[in-house]
């Protein structure tokens, strides 16, 4: 029987991979992708909720969400999920206690308190829980980092995390836990090293600028601004190309997709195309 | 040919001064070594190819190195020894000519520039998956049955991708889903329940 009625069988197996919006988007396409979202557990292991649904999502729409793995949720990616609160999360984590990866960078209703009994729960006996990201809940400090990193360590080796570099901060890493105590200033942040050669200071972006294209600590007197707002060190500043013909500053390169597509080579950055032409640009902030 | 037949016969082949150098020191103690790893050493190591067949029964010739290296199911054939590199060729039923060669393309890529710049891998990734829906089926089911993960994690990266921001009928056309099984009454509660989707 000719198969072109219903999807091909490679969109079932990719249902897994999808955030939770589109995993609904999925379930209003056709008939057997609901059923499948339905009756199947696979798609419900690894959930994945950003924008636009994390300012939405609700306690209980969350719960309701990780109660379709049945008790086999895998990792739980929770982006700037606004809404969400301990209760919520102690629950889920008790329903679901095999959780391997636990991300809920930017939950601020959730507290600290509320992540060291999650993580307690999860690092309990043979479980393992293998990736932890906080950054964004407040009010972490030195001793809810250690309780974390001594619940860590029960499974895993704390010591041996790859250093993590500025320039490199939205890459996904094989980091256990984003945050630790700044040596410096003793508060809870992400702490960088220093890509130099033979240069071995570690301390958070407060404590010691560093350069947005290489991530190497700018001395402080050396620091370039970038047209995009972000530093660079003066090495960067210099070969980076191209530059604005009215204030001569370039983007960094995260920002290089903001030159204006214009046909000759003048290049002018958008402060000053604003300043000029008193237009603001309206960002799609992603 | 049996292992230690094959260790006769080198050895045989070997001039004595030869032998004498198959000497290595371990820990302190002298050990020999096995003089066939020499001998290959010596001579470069020849690429070890191994044959896959299709569905359509063509026969693929590939360096071992480069499927074990990708393929989950390939390396653990090789590895538990099931597959005797003279003779035997691995059948692929549920893969075509077609799918295989951009398979065995994709492998070979990726093991002789692994070391190349993160920004030329990513841009060859994009060019090899530019081909249309069904091409873009067919190597997500040969990659899931191989287990092949880098090139399972890029296909459903530009699925997804493909999906994201996409309203429900610019999916089905996208996905070719002529219909979608819903009764009309089943449609229009979907529309009013999640309006922002159509």
């Amino acid at each position: 029987m000719d198969q072109e009625s219903s999807p091909h069988e490679a969109m079932f197996l990719v249902l897994g991979y999808l955030p939770v919006y589109e995993l609904l988007l999925m379930s209003q396409v056709c008939r057997s992708l609901r059923d499948a979202l339905n009756n199947d557990v696979l798609p419900w292991l690894n959930i994945l909720v950003q924008r636009p649904l994390s300012s939405r999502l609700s306690d209980h729409t969350l719960i309701n969400i990780t109660s379709k793995a049945n008790g086999g949720l895998k990792t739980l990616s929770l982006i700037n999920c606004i809404h969400i609160t301990n209760h919520a999360l102690q629950t889920l984590v008790r329903q679901n206690p095999h959780i391997t990866k636990l991300h809920i960078p930017g939950c601020s209703s959730i507290t600290p308190e509320g992540v060291v009994a999650a993580v307690t729960t999860l690092c309990h006996g043979s479980n393992c829980l293998r990736t932890l990201r906080i950054n964004g809940i407040y009010n972490l400090n030195r001793e809810h980092l250690r309780t974390l990193a001594s619940c860590l360590n029960n499974n895993l080796q704390l010591e041996q995390q790859p250093p993590l570099f500025y320039h490199e901060r939205h890459r996904e890493r094989e980091r256990i836990i984003d945050l630790e105590a700044c040596p410096k200033c003793y508060e809870a942040r992400e702490v960088y090293d220093c890509p130099k050669r033979e240069c071995e200071c570690r301390a958070c972006s407060f404590c010691i600028p560093r350069c947005e294209n290489c991530g190497g600590c700018i001395a402080s007197e050396q620091v370039e601004e970038a047209a995009c707002s972000d530093i660079l060190c003066l090495n960067c500043w210099l070969h980076e190309r191209p530059k604005c013909s009215f204030c001569n500053k370039p983007y960094c390169r995260q920002h290089t997709s903001w030159w204006p597509n214009s046909s000759d080579s003048t290049f002018v950055c958008r402060v000053c195309q604003e300043n000029s032409s008193g237009y603001t640009y309206m960002d799609d902030f992603m | 040919m049996e292992l230690l037949c094959i260790r006769q016969w080198i050895s045989g082949l070997l001039p004595t001064w030869l032998s004498a150098w198959c000497i290595k020191p371990v820990g302190g103690a002298l050990v020999r070594q096995e003089p066939e790893y020499i001998l290959l050493a010596l001579m470069g190591s020849p690429l070890k190819k191994i044959m896959l067949c299709s569905s359509e029964k063509e026969i693929f010739s590939v360096e071992e190195q480069v499927m074990v290296q990708h393929s989950v199911i390939i390396n653990n054939m090789i590895e538990d020894g099931s597959y005797n590199h003279e003779e035997s060729k691995i059948p692929l039923d549920c893969v075509d000519s077609k799918t295989l060669k951009k398979v065995i393309d994709y492998c070979t890529h990726h093991t002789h520039h692994h070391n190349d710049n993160q920004e030329d891998l990513e841009a060859w990734d994009a060019q090899f998956l530019n081909v249309d829906s069904n091409g873009l089926y067919d190597l997500l089911m040969a990659a899931n049955y191989l287990e092949i993960r880098n090139l399972l994690d890029l296909i459903y990266g530009t699925i997804k991708n493909m999906i994201k921001g996409k309203k429900i009928d610019e999916i089905r056309r996208i996905f070719n889903i002529k219909d979608h099984g819903f009764t009309p009454e089943e449609e229009e509660q979907n529309r009013k329940e999640y309006p922002h989707f159509y």
